[in-house]
């Protein structure tokens, strides 16, 4: 018995981890921003494990979506 | 006669020994008619019927009885119980029945609850407790004078010995080939007596005729199941006195296990368990094996033992999912449920999405990193299993076929939970536990001293207790657990902390980290009255019970350390305003960690837990760094004890099985040339002697072969003395990573100063 999915920091992990080869098509300086994007995705786990979706990638998406929109909101407020 | 029940076990043929401390301090043996059985079902009543034709040859005799063969069962059906007059036979007996069919044709049950404690659960007794007790011409009379309940019940003078036996080892590490050196014997009374003298029979004797004199109910021993007693009979044997080793009550000689132990998996690690060397009619506690005594002493190994029922001897030595299983096993018999030889209750199905749904942990804010200020905690109190409690969650009533329309469903899911049966096998067995710990909790507020600590040792052992019940719930070999249950739980945890969070933001509070049963939350300005106020709020809106914990001084969410921006969960430290310390999943709370590091640590953190802000705190920083500095300098210059030095790790492999040439399997390697038999699971500690060296074996010794020639590896514990300090200051100066410390080392060293 025990859990049959994944938590959704661990599919997370792993999603991140399929896109490593898109990572490294990137020019050496972009990857750092790559890897803060993704990581962003992990400030909102919570969010994303509640919402449910079958496709763990909606989930790191919207979160993302998100962090930059409240990013811009942020900035065109200054 | 009147006393408390010390230990029991079976007797063949049909017989149940009871040792009973009486009020005037001797002992009884007292003896019962009684012999364990195991019960058969089976569709076909042809079947049952064959198998009462096996009687004389497996079974001494047979009687067909209602029962409820499931927990999910609403009526009783009739199964063959098979009484066995010895108890070694019950195994046996039920892997034969099984393969006399095809498997599944017969359904067998109660076969591997020990009898010791089936006896006590059907005579509604537990270890210690205060009876009055006749000897009849059937057996043994009992009237129980005391309660499980009671909180303030009178435990009896149980006169203790401590043995130790030094090795006289012909190499670095003690053989069982070795002589015994010397024993010592520590009465509880404070007697010392020391058997060195004479020949190693001599001493063998002598610890005979001295534990016959002095007669101790407890014997404490350190490593007495895997290495002292099994040792001791290897000598004994080797002097032709086995037969003279007589140190428990019965009269019998001592004599080793069939099997060492076992290697098990718990809980991401593999663990190791020796057998256990009882000695009937006292209570040998091995305080290297015993989790319970170690977590909460004496006074909670005696609660775990009376509240779930099992024998002194094996409580000592149980896991809290043993424990918790008794207690389960307890309510199951008394209504009449068998308990199920291989478990039978299967996960429901569902559909990729429902599972997807329901598949989850509990819920989780994630911190906000750094340091902060004014920030409030708020705990529930025992809430995974007060949900059991009182939502009625057990692996027989989530998602039971009789009420499919019940009031009470499970958030999110939409599950149904059973109202006919009101009070399920798990909520029943949890009851005892989380109403325990309250009662426990009020005497502890207005008693104080030796009474106000031996209530918390309990209330601290019952509580190891309720912490198995959730995770033995979705446990495969739990005979009463069920993943839906155990997935009911978790939403129910869910609803509750999002309901508590958003009661909180609706009163301004904001949510800064929040874990299954913990939150917490700032608000500018709030006071404790504010806090206090809020806490009833919820309460009242969740309807569970959650404490105030306080306000911190101070707190720190912790980043990876792999992704400075992402928060890990678990891993913070804080100050009280009272100046208490929290501290959770840093270095100086884990157990792998040398205490020389920990130490060093919590001197940092005492120091910051002095501040009265964060900027204080800060300002302090400089203070930390020079406390950081000293205990470098001390390792520099090789002043460090060596004992403080050590890291320990628990095999995963037995050695020789690893692949890799980590400082475990190396030290693992050299313990196993040194003749040490290590089983995967076992714990190995070490000092790093020479961390860059080419050749694995001088790269750590095991501390066992650690002599006054070893000379530790200094450079590289400045290093991880460097980031452990470096995870309690960073979050309050940039500056102090570990690489900034490690400059300052050489800085001090060069020029004196303190860091930048």
């Amino acid at each position: 018995m025990g859990r049959t999915t994944p938590s959704f920091r661990i599919a997370e992990a792993q999603e991140i981890e399929e896109w490593r080869r898109f990572r490294r098509a990137l020019p050496k300086g972009d990857r750092a921003a790559f890897d803060e994007m993704l990581n962003a995705a992990r400030l909102y786990a919570s969010a994303s494990s509640a919402a449910v979706r079958t496709s763990r990638f909606e989930g790191m998406a919207m979160a993302i979506a998100f962090h930059h929109y409240k990013a811009l909101a942020g900035v065109s407020e200054e | 006669m009147r006393g408390w029940i010390l230990d029991l076990y079976t007797e063949s043929p049909g017989k149940m020994v009871v040792w009973l401390k009486l009020e005037n301090g001797e002992t009884r043996r007292l003896v019962d008619r009684w012999a364990p059985s195991i019960f058969a079902a089976s569709d076909s009543r042809q079947d049952l019927a064959d198998l009462e034709k096996g009687r004389a040859r497996d079974f001494s005799w047979s009687r067909r009885v209602t029962r409820y063969e499931r927990a999910t069962d609403r009526s009783e059906s009739e199964v063959l119980e098979l009484i066995v007059d010895d108890a070694k036979k019950l195994v046996p007996l039920a892997e034969s029945v099984e393969r006399s069919r095809p498997f599944g044709a017969y359904r067998l049950y109660n076969v591997d609850v020990p009898p010791e404690q089936m006896y006590l659960y059907e005579n509604d007794l537990f270890p210690l407790a205060y009876c009055e007790v006749s000897e009849t011409r059937d057996g043994l009379s009992w009237d129980i004078q005391d309660d499980v309940w009671a909180c303030q019940y009178e435990v009896p003078g149980l006169r203790s010995v401590e043995v130790e036996v030094a090795v006289e080892k012909s190499g670095k590490m003690a053989k069982v080939s070795d002589p015994v050196g010397s024993i010592s014997l520590k009465g509880g009374d404070g007697s010392v007596s020391r058997l060195d003298g004479g020949s190693e029979r001599d001493r063998i004797l002598g610890l005979v005729e001295e534990v016959r004199r002095l007669d101790p109910d407890l014997v404490f021993t350190s490593d007495g199941d895997a290495f002292v007693l099994p040792y001791l009979v290897s000598r004994a044997a080797a002097n032709g006195v086995s037969e003279r080793l007589v140190i428990d009550r019965e009269g019998g000689a001592l004599e080793a296990p069939a099997k060492k132990g076992s290697s098990y998996f718990s809980y991401g690690k593999i663990l190791f368990k020796p057998s256990a060397m009882k000695l009937r009619g006292r209570v040998h506690l091995d305080k290297s094996s015993s989790f319970v005594h170690r977590e909460s002493g004496l006074e909670g190994f005696y609660e775990v033992s009376r509240v779930c029922r099992l024998p002194l001897h094996t409580a000592s030595r149980a896991s809290i999912g043993k424990a918790l299983s008794s207690l389960q096993f307890y309510h199951a018999t008394k209504e009449g449920i068998l308990i199920p030889w291989k478990p039978v209750l299967a996960e429901s199905f569902k559909s990729r999405a429902e599972l997807l749904v329901a598949d989850r942990g509990g819920f989780v804010f994630e911190p906000e990193l750094g340091v902060h200020e004014g920030v409030g905690e708020l705990d529930f109190s025992s809430l995974y299993p007060s949900i059991m409690m009182r939502k009625n969650i057990s692996a027989e009533t989530v998602r039971c076929s009789c009420c499919p329309d019940s009031a009470n469903r499970i958030p999110e899911l939409d599950w149904n939970v059973c109202e006919r049966r009101p009070e399920g096998i798990v909520p029943k067995a949890v009851k005892i536990i989380v109403e325990k710990r309250m009662k426990y909790k009020r005497l502890e507020e207005v008693t104080r001293g030796e009474e106000r600590a031996r209530y918390e040792s309990r209330r601290n052992a019952l509580k190891w207790v309720g912490v198995a019940t959730f995770g033995y719930l979705g446990f495969n070999n739990a005979k009463f657990g069920r993943i839906d249950a155990h997935i009911g739980v978790c939403a129910w945890d869910r609803k509750v902390l999002v309901d508590a969070a958003r009661v909180a933001e609706r009163r301004g509070f904001r949510v800064m980290h929040g874990i299954v049963d913990s939150l917490w939350l700032k608000k500018t300005g709030a006071t404790k009255e504010d806090f206090e106020k809020l806490r009833r709020e919820i309460e009242a809106e969740t309807k569970f019970a959650i404490s105030f914990e306080g306000v911190y001084k101070w707190i720190v969410f912790l980043p990876s350390k792999v992704n400075a921006g992402v928060p890990v969960l678990n891993q913070y430290f804080g100050a009280y305003r009272d100046g208490r310390l929290k501290v959770r999943g840093i270095e100086a709370r884990r157990h792998d960690t040398p205490p020389f590091f920990s130490k060093c640590q919590l001197e940092i953190l005492e120091l910051l837990a002095g501040a009265r802000s964060v900027e204080e705190a800060k300002g302090m920083v400089d203070h930390c760094v020079g406390v950081f500095l000293a205990h470098a300098r001390e390792l520099l210059e090789h002043r460090a004890p060596i004992g403080g030095l050590v890291f320990t790790r628990n095999l995963s492999k037995k050695p020789g099985e690893y692949a890799n040439r980590s400082l475990t399997s190396s030290v693992a390697d050299q313990l196993a040339r040194e003749g040490v038999e290590l089983h995967a699971g076992e714990a190995v500690q070490y000092v790093i002697t020479d961390y860059e060296s080419k050749s694995p074996s001088k790269r750590a010794v095991p501390f066992e072969l650690v002599d006054e020639k070893t000379v530790y590896d200094a450079k590289r514990y400045v290093e991880l003395l460097a980031e452990t300090c470096s995870t309690v200051l960073k979050p309050f100066r940039d500056d102090c990573s570990a690489e900034r410390l490690l400059q300052a080392v050489d800085g001090e060293i060069l020029h004196a100063g303190t860091l930048a």
